[in-house]
């Protein structure tokens, strides 16, 4: 799935969050979207997901607009990861990774304990893709920080959409798991997702996504391959740092030295 | 059959014994072959006449503020919520106590339960306006304890106001909560309203087991708020509106049925709803079972009875959670 943001501007009372922002992605693209704290990087994620109405500019989905999308037509085709999410109730993992097929559920009018088999394919694939399925039948008020992230992840991924938006999926996370999270990521998106994810840890978007977007002050500063935007330069304007950029065994090594 | 199959038939045979005791329950004796139409006419007219409203009305204001108390649990992702917390209740006991106060009542007797009507859902009108219609559901608690709060002054100027002691001691009677001496009239008025009201919170089941990861979340997974906002309100201004117009206020049963019932179907807030409604049913029941046969020279109150097991169990229940998640 494609999509295409033309001139979009946003405002939060009086104060500009997003200005002024031109964007096109296309299927398949593993996008990250960089920039310091305050930068809009979430707000953009929410008006890409159709949570927050821009002020100003229009967002395309497959050329369709995206406002003029049926809600749950949108649901279906676009998963969201909101930063920080976690589950209110101490369910049981599996029924929260299920809560991904509700935009299927609500149109099918099926209850929801006898799930048809594509519905519990996905389920048990987005466990699995997680590393969820020995805890599957655990509640998750009794996971670890990183554990409930997973679950979260899984129940995005269990949508089955064609576009992920995903607020922060790094956070919290053990090394191992940002790798396999990323390399899952990766994977997806070369099955023709489109994959756009905040991050903040720099070494690990210059590794594998294949795009860097950088927002600084509501503003797109730039945008192109890992190697193009975060070099020292780039780091240095826009968070303003000093780091070191260089490479180890073939892969990127991004490191914040010091604050300028 | 699945565990919530098995909770629900049990919970459907409870009510059904309970409201079978019920009938038999009260200061006449009867004999159980009375439901089979044998008997004195004095009996069959105590059986249809009393004991059968008594018990219908139970059954449905029990129903009312189980499932209700469920729904705005799962909506406000607050175990402290119940209907109280969005103004139906004092909104509806203020409408009630005015037509006590202005003599209204006397009148003619759906005088009170329709003043009860229109006071919980002006209540809940006001809570909506106030709320906006793009709020969060914070704002919505924030102007629900507003609202609230002013009912519940109203209906204190309305006590202190009173012409005479015995007008006072009527609106205090009544605003503790009771199903005695209603009848028939009383519960075709209140069932519909009831039933419509549960229907709507119904439809709620999907959005709020989304809103459990967030209302963003649950957007995104295609749930409208606005929608899930007026089915949760004006369900549960339909039911319990009606359901305390006609037995004024009962509390703690929506707040204590949906945190009893919650472990055994999993947490998940949209399989809450039944067993709730079945659960409130037959502890109102139960409630007005027990207060009737206990050797008491006046009758407790339903509402007083409620509280009285209600807020110690309450305390029970949170110290239990605290403990299992310190």
């Amino acid at each position: 799935m494609n999509i295409g943001i033309h001139n979009l501007h946003l405002r939060l009372g009086d104060r500009p969050v997003l200005s002024d922002i031109d964007l096109q992605l296309d299927a398949g693209e593993f996008v990250g979207l960089l920039g310091p704290n305050g930068a809009g990087k979430s707000s953009l994620l929410r008006c890409m997901a159709g949570l927050l109405p821009p002020d100003n500019g229009h967002i395309h989905l497959d050329d369709r607009p995206l406002n003029a999308l049926p809600r749950m037509q949108r649901a279906r085709q676009i998963a969201y990861l909101e930063q920080d999410a976690d589950c209110h109730w101490p369910m049981m993992v599996e029924d929260v990774v299920a809560l991904g097929r509700l935009p299927y559920r609500l149109a099918t009018r099926r209850n929801w304990t006898e799930l048809d088999p594509v519905c519990r394919q996905h389920i048990d694939t987005a466990l699995e893709e997680s590393d969820l399925v020995a805890l599957r039948r655990r509640r998750v008020d009794g996971l670890s920080g990183g554990e409930r992230r997973r679950v979260m992840l899984a129940r995005t991924l269990a949508t089955g959409s064609r576009l992920l938006l995903a607020d922060e999926p790094a956070a919290g996370l053990d090394p191992a798991h940002q790798l396999q999270l990323m390399q899952l990521l990766a994977a997806k998106a070369d099955e023709g997702m489109t994959v756009v994810v905040v991050l903040h840890d720099l070494a690990l978007a210059a590794r594998y996504c294949r795009r860097i977007v950088l927002l600084a002050g509501g503003r797109k500063v730039a945008d192109g391959s890992p190697g193009e935007v975060l070099n020292p330069e780039q780091l240095s304007r826009t968070y303003g740092i000093r780091a070191y950029v260089g490479e180890t065994e073939g892969l990127p090594v991004i490191l914040p030295l010091d604050r300028i | 059959m699945t565990a919530r199959h098995w909770l629900l038939s049990g919970l459907l045979f409870t009510v059904g014994t309970l409201f079978l005791l019920s009938l038999m329950s009260g200061r006449a004796e009867l004999t159980w072959s009375v439901l089979f139409g044998n008997g004195q006419a004095n009996a069959q007219l105590i059986l249809w006449e009393l004991r059968l409203p008594r018990s219908l009305l139970a059954v449905i204001v029990g129903a009312a503020l189980g499932m209700s108390g469920a729904v705005l649990q799962g909506f406000m992702r607050n175990p402290l919520a119940d209907a109280g917390l969005i103004g139906v209740s004092a909104g509806a006991a203020l409408g009630a106590v005015l037509t006590l106060y202005s003599g209204l009542a006397a009148l003619f007797a759906l005088a009170l339960p329709l003043g009860g009507l229109s006071g919980a859902a002006l209540a809940v009108t006001l809570v909506y306006l106030l709320a906006g219609r793009d709020s969060s559901i914070l704002t919505l608690i924030l102007a629900g304890v507003a609202i609230n709060s002013f009912a519940a002054a109203l209906t204190s100027l309305a006590l202190n106001m009173a012409p005479n002691p015995y007008a006072a001691l009527e609106i205090v009677f009544w605003l503790l909560g009771s199903l005695a001496e209603r009848s028939m009239e009383h519960v075709s008025l209140a069932a519909p309203l009831i039933l419509a009201g549960m229907a709507m919170l119904m439809a709620t089941g999907r959005g709020l087991d989304a809103l459990s990861l967030g209302e963003d979340t649950a957007r995104s997974l295609g749930i409208s708020m606005p929608l899930l906002r007026l089915l949760v309100l004006g369900g549960t201004a339909l039911s319990v509106g009606a359901a305390v117009a006609v037995t004024g206020s009962v509390g703690f049963i929506g707040l204590v049925v949906p945190h009893l019932l919650r472990p055994l179907i999993g947490y998940r807030p949209s399989q809450l709803l039944l067993p709730s409604a079945l659960g409130g049913a037959a502890l109102l029941l139960a409630a007005d079972i027990a207060i009737r046969r206990m050797p008491t020279d006046v009758e407790l109150k339903l509402g007083v009875l409620t509280a009285l097991i209600g807020a110690p169990f309450f305390l029970y229940l949170l110290i239990r959670t605290r403990r299992q998640h310190p």
